[in-house]
């Protein structure tokens, strides 16, 4: 059997012999931590209303970025052999990771307005990995209820911390090759997900309540397809840069070129 | 057991108990670790360590994991001193303090594996690290309480010719200094666990303004980080009153130099607290200034507790002693 390593306070706190006598106190204790926290965790509910429509309508475009992309963090990863052995000496960081002519990668995509009706969430999961010491793919779209499977090809050790605010929040360890969890969100917001064993390991879980989002590629390009005719207002969002919207009006069948223009803001 | 004090404690019993205050110390400085490179959730679970007594000590592990080892092993030392103290005939008050400080480091130690399970709730963070600071409190008071020095202060405090009134100044300016200090390790608790260390980038204006103006007090973590460096003024105000009071009672031994160690400590927290802003919270600057955070409480603590100790052997305290029964008398 697979040992878990979930910190779940109340799993980890009846494993614990030396609990036992202190028990009567910590339990309220943890239970009025627990009720108190905002995040207390929540029965998976079936989203209730009305079926979203899905139509033939598409936008696709190319996410560019203007002007001299910010410094990128740098680190060394000596405090661990096998990481420093994927990367010796010092690393950029792909925070904002720019390829030809501009095209800007990990850029998310989704429509915020105009979209509605509840949409079920496909039964396939996305997997979201750790490989080299480094979150892959560093941006990641999944829908509401959408497994999220997540593994390690590291020969290390990592954990895995999202830092949910609507959702549950969890921190997981992942102490060998070959450990994985599939957990779901039903809240839609972008997680943020570190290793604390490896800080400078980032990635972004972006929660969507419906199946009208993108994440850009090393081309910058993306496609929203199967968009009903209506008018939607579609948010590009990147974690260094100010997000960006626009907005548009599809008809049935219309496949729409929109690109999308991030300026680099000039360093002082 | 004796009475309060009253007598010279032997070699193992200082040795211990200053062996237990400096490990305490020393676990401070582990701590500070922790939280100054982001490794506090490094080990998920607890009391064990991905399920092991010894995970691989790389990247945060080696801080948080060693932070846990290190623990273990002073509160071990906090236990085994209470037996020191009982067999070796110490008076009662340094026993119950020992007590004390055994009880309060187990109190830690949950607090620690509950924020890890909780994946740091900034309220328990804060319990945790403000705990830290009197499980010090109490043994470097026990420290005092058993060194030579204590016993040297204990012979002279009845004939040191000290003005009440100076020294009653003086004991009220060190409590307020010390429980200042104490609420300023409170707020910069707050400042660390919430992650406010940098809601304000600029010392000694803020947004280079005297006080944040508008839109600017929106911002997450700003009203904390303003709290705590304005306050650090109040702190040092009444550090350096106390520790000018201390050197008019030239007579009571030791107070001239702790005075020095005082001012000395609150003008290098003052400085270590704008480092961390400058450096845009380096490690070492982030850790520093919590561990000579801890050495100016101690400063304050082992400040009021001699002056306490002053009081009650001064000849004025034998006077009202005497006189008591007899007013109860008339
Ligand atoms: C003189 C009195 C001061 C005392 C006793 C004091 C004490 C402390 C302590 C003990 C902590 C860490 C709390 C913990 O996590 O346990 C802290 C955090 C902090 N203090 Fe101070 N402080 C003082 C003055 C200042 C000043 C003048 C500044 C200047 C801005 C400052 C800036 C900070 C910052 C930025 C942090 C958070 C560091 C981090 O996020 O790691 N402090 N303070």
């Amino acid at each position: 059997m697979r040992p878990d390593f979930r910190s779940g306070a109340s799993k980890s706190m009846k494993t614990f012999p030396a609990f036992r006598p202190l028990r009567g106190g910590l339990v309220p204790l943890a239970f009025l931590i627990a009720a108190c926290s905002p995040k207390a965790p929540e029965a998976s509910k079936v989203p209730a209303g009305p079926p979203g429509k899905l139509g033939t309508a598409a936008v696709a475009g190319r996410v560019i970025l203007e002007g001299v992309p910010p410094a990128n963090t740098r680190v060394t990863m000596t405090t661990d052999p096998f990481c420093n052995g994927r990367h010796p000496g010092e690393t950029e960081m792909p925070e904002v990771a720019v390829g030809s002519e501009g095209a800007l990668e990990n850029v998310l995509l989704r429509v915020t307005e105009g979209a509605s009706g509840v949409y079920p969430a496909p039964a396939e999961a996305k997997t979201l990995d750790q490989k080299g010491c480094a979150y892959s793919p560093r941006v990641l779209a999944i829908m509401t209820g959408q497994p999220l499977k997540i593994v390690s090809s590291d020969a290390t050790i990592h954990n895995v911390h999202a830092a949910a605010k609507e959702n549950r929040a969890f921190n997981l360890g992942m102490p060998a090759p070959g450990a994985r969890y599939t957990r779901t969100f039903e809240k839609p917001e972008i997680v943020p997900f570190r290793c604390d064993v490896h800080p400078w390991m980032r990635a972004f879980v972006a929660v969507v309540p419906h199946p009208f989002f993108a994440v850009t590629g090393a081309d910058g390009r993306f496609e929203i397809r199967g968009l009903p005719a209506g008018t939607y207002t579609v948010e590009a969002w990147h974690e260094k840069l100010p997000t960006q919207t626009f907005t548009l009006t599809l008809a049935d069948g219309q496949a729409a070129t929109r690109d999308v223009v991030f300026s680099a803001v000039p360093s002082a | 057991m004796s009475d309060d004090g009253e007598m010279t404690p032997s070699r193992p019993v200082r040795i211990a108990a200053r062996t237990v205050a400096v490990s305490v110390f020393l676990l401070l400085i582990a701590g500070a670790l922790v939280t100054s490179t982001g490794s506090g959730l490094a080990v998920p679970d607890w009391p064990l360590s991905y399920g092991k007594l010894m995970p691989p000590m790389v990247g945060g592990i080696l801080y948080e994991h060693g932070h846990r080892m290190i623990a273990a092993t002073v509160a071990t030392m906090v236990g085994l001193q209470i037996l020191v103290l009982g067999f070796r005939r110490t008076d009662r008050t340094t026993f119950r303090l020992g007590l004390a400080a055994f009880g309060a480091i187990l109190a830690q130690a949950v607090l620690g594996g509950l924020t890890v399970l909780f994946l740091l709730p900034p309220a328990i963070s804060s319990a945790h690290a403000g705990l830290a600071q009197i499980v010090f409190a109490l043994t470097a008071t026990i420290a005092l309480r058993t060194s030579l020095f204590w016993a040297r202060f204990t012979d002279a405090a009845p004939r040191a010719a000290v003005e009440h009134g100076l020294r009653a100044r003086a004991s009220r300016l060190a409590l307020w200094a010390a429980g200042a200090t104490y609420v300023q390790i409170l707020l910069g608790a707050i400042v660390r666990h919430t992650g406010a260390g940098l809601a304000i980038p600029d010392w000694p204006l803020s947004f280079g303004k005297v006080v944040p103006t508008g839109a600017e007090w929106a911002g997450d973590g700003v009203l904390a980080h303003f709290t705590h460096r304005t306050f650090a003024w109040a702190v040092a105000a009444l550090v350096v009153a106390a520790a000018l009071a201390l050197r008019k009672l030239d007579a009571l031994p030791g107070l001239r130099r702790l005075s020095t160690l005082w001012l000395v400590l609150v003008a290098l927290q003052v400085a270590l607290g704008a480092t961390s802003v400058w450096t845009t919270k380096a490690v070492w600057a982030t850790s520093a200034h919590l561990a000579v955070g801890g050495l100016l409480w101690i400063a304050g603590v082992l400040a009021a507790v001699l002056l306490a100790r002053a009081a009650a052997l001064s000849p004025d305290a034998a006077v009202a002693e005497a006189g008591e029964p007899q007013e109860a008398a008339a």
